[in-house]
């Protein structure tokens, strides 16, 4: 889901048809606010296709709104990955991440973008962005040996995506964190304001790691927490999934992405700000619908 | 020789063990100077259970301490000597293991090793000036574990023989203030020590009546109110830590860094993202390319719509080399970060 009311992705939205010189214009306040959302549609467990505009009820805050475009998004996707590297990624797992990520990297079209963050007390950018079905390396960098998780979902959801491609964030995890800054509190408000999808797979059992000596946090993975965050995004999460592979599950992640529906709708007769209730329904009421709860205005 | 002995070892079919270099003889080498050699190979001979072993036994420390370096040792040279034995087993301690906390625990070997150093230096009845350095970075290694029922007892030694120690005052409140971390981020509980924070309050404020350490004991006593969820008082004692205290030095980068950072946090908790903002700015003007305030300055400005800064700041943060001195990850470290200032000061003392 992506809404658009934040500054430069609405600008960038509605300036689309505009002249190049009105695009570089700072716009961080404005009265209309174009709205994105992520929608899956399913009958039992299989993706309802072919549905248009009129087949949904969307409404904002309570209010009924007009959505301007409906369809299976076939927009390009920027891929985020995040990978926990505390400890060490060297010889045998480096080179068995590597191998997993172009796995990953095969399944995405040339137009695609995916980019890798690998995180341990610190949060790196392995290679940059590289087109879809490119075959990166995963370099030998040292993130350190305690875990920042949270830190690393927060640097995902602070960037954001132009608006004709989709952003989609995909985490493996054991979901232990013990030296971010960001705390839960921090995340639930940013995952109301991304424009990126959120889908965590929780793996294995992580325990309270105390090696370190002094760390400001502990405990196992909040699924709580994770939960939430995915679902305010309008993503998932896979809580110890049947696969533990990176590939198969990222497999599932986007099967689910790409069969989902974006509508599109400029926000009416509601105020911009504030947190921004969204609901919606097919309306004949046949279908499961999973849509994103909101967002932050 | 020695190249014969481990062919035939290995002709035999029997695995070769390192010998072990006798205790007397590292003990030798770190008085003349050998630091680092000295404490890797007792790394490298000894756990830390053995270790204690050797330098207890009739060979150990004590035989090294009366007819070591001169043929009979005065009381002042014995004194000196201990100091050395003491310092030693720091830098063992120090390469061996210093967490987890549990480690430090009554009858483990870093917290009988420390006890049996410390008691060593305490048997001069006159304390030598060095000892006071050598009190001060034990107490960094014990913090360094964050183990705060070890550093009180620890403490409880130290003041006896230095109670005009600035540091062992603000120590008191560190050791208190360890035993309420870590926080709880899973689903499970934590056993932690919570329940004495009027009397942390206390250490907290004696300590800021002292000006060498009063700026870090006002950065966390306003850490201690931020945790639990005082947010004015806590932003009262962050700007007193910025503050230049009366007589004393200015204070260091990790505590205005901390300062500046923890005011963004409080900031952020109080929903004021604007003064955030420049909170987080004031830290990375500190300590550049910090990773606690770089996240912490992207996620206040997401929330003030300043979203293209944000992501600049964010995609500057993943591919830049963090600074490794970030103080976030040193905060209950405390006065580990001064580790190498006084074991080079302890160092200077045991050849001087």
């Amino acid at each position: 889901v992506r809404p658009l009311v934040h500054g430069p992705i609405w600008v960038l939205a509605v300036l689309a048809l505009a002249d190049a010189a009105a695009q570089q214009r700072p716009t961080f306040s404005t009265a209309v606010a174009g709205v994105a959302i992520d929608v899956s549609v399913k009958n039992k467990n299989a993706p309802v296709t072919g549905l248009t505009a009129a087949d949904f009820d969307l409404f904002d805050n309570g209010v009924r709104q007009e959505i301007t475009a409906a369809g299976l998004e076939t927009a390009e996707l920027d891929v985020m990955l995040l990978l926990d590297a505390s400890g060490s990624t060297d010889g045998p797992t480096r080179a068995r991440m590597t191998n997993d990520l172009r796995e990953v990297s095969r399944m995405l079209r040339p137009t695609d973008r995916l980019r890798l963050l690998l995180f341990g007390t610190y949060a790196r950018d392995a290679f940059g962005t590289v087109a879809g079905g490119s075959l990166p390396t995963i370099p030998a960098l040292n993130v350190g040996g305690a875990t920042s998780f949270y830190n690393a979902l927060a640097s995902a959801l602070t960037l954001y995506t132009p608006t004709d491609r989709r952003y989609l964030v995909f985490c493996l995890t054991d979901g232990a964190d013990n030296t971010s800054v960001i705390t839960p509190a921090d995340l639930q408000d940013l995952a109301g304001r991304t424009d990126g999808s959120l889908y965590v797979a929780l793996l294995g059992n992580s325990a309270y790691n105390a090696s370190w000596g002094w760390v400001p946090y502990a405990g196992g993975a909040n699924t709580k927490l994770l939960k939430d965050l995915t679902a305010r995004t309008g993503g998932l999460f896979y809580d110890h999934p049947a696969e533990n592979s990176l590939p198969k599950n990222f497999r599932a992640v986007l099967d689910e992405f790409r069969t989902s529906y974006v509508l599109r709708y400029t926000a009416q007769g509601v105020q911009k700000g504030g947190w921004h209730t969204v609901t919606v329904t097919t309306k004949d009421g046949r279908y499961k619908v999973r849509a994103r709860p909101g967002y932050q205005g | 020789m020695r190249s014969v002995a481990t062919l035939a070892i290995l002709l035999c079919g029997l695995q070769a063990t390192p010998m072990r270099v006798p205790v007397d003889e590292l003990l030798e080498r770190y008085a003349s100077g050998d630091f680092e050699s000295a404490v890797r190979d007792t790394s490298k001979s000894y756990g830390l259970s053995d270790f204690y072993k050797a330098i207890r036994a009739q060979t150990g420390a004590t035989k090294w301490i009366n007819t070591g370096l001169a043929p009979l040792a005065e009381p002042a040279t014995q004194a000196k000597r201990k100091l050395i034995v003491a310092t030693f087993v720091l830098e063992v301690l120090d390469t061996a293991a210093v967490g987890p906390a549990g480690n430090w625990t009554v009858g483990q070997p870093p917290q009988i090793l420390l006890e049996y150093a410390c008691g060593l230096l305490r048997e001069s009845e006159t304390p030598l000036p060095a000892e006071r350095r050598w009190h001060m970075a034990a107490m960094a290694l014990i913090e360094s574990a964050g183990a705060g029922p070890a550093l009180d007892k620890h403490l409880g030694h130290a003041s006896q023989r230095f109670s005009d120690e600035p540091r062992f005052v603000l120590a008191t409140a560190i050791a208190s203030e360890l035993r309420t971390w870590p926080d709880r981020r899973g689903d499970d509980q934590l056993e932690t020590d919570r329940d004495d924070a009027a009397d942390r309050r206390k250490k907290y404020e004696r300590a800021a009546a002292v000006p060498a350490v009063s700026a870090e004991a006002q950065l966390r006593w306003g850490v201690d109110e931020f945790r639990q969820n005082r947010t004015a008082a806590a932003l009262t004692h962050f700007d007193e830590a910025l503050k230049t205290p009366n007589g004393g030095a200015a204070p260091d980068s990790y505590v205005r860094y901390l300062a500046e950072l923890f005011r963004g946090r409080t900031f952020d908790q109080r929903r004021n993202f604007a003064d955030a903002v420049a909170s987080y700015r004031a830290a990375l003007a500190i300590v550049p390319r910090a990773q606690s305030a770089m996240i912490g300055l992207a996620a206040a400005l997401v929330r003030v719509d300043q979203r293209e800064e944000a992501a600049r700041i964010t995609n500057d943060m993943l591919g830049m080399a963090p600074s490794p001195a970030d103080p976030w990850l040193f905060y209950g470290k405390a006065d580990a970060r001064f580790w190498p200032e006084w074991i080079k000061a302890l160092r200077a003392e045991v050849v001087r």
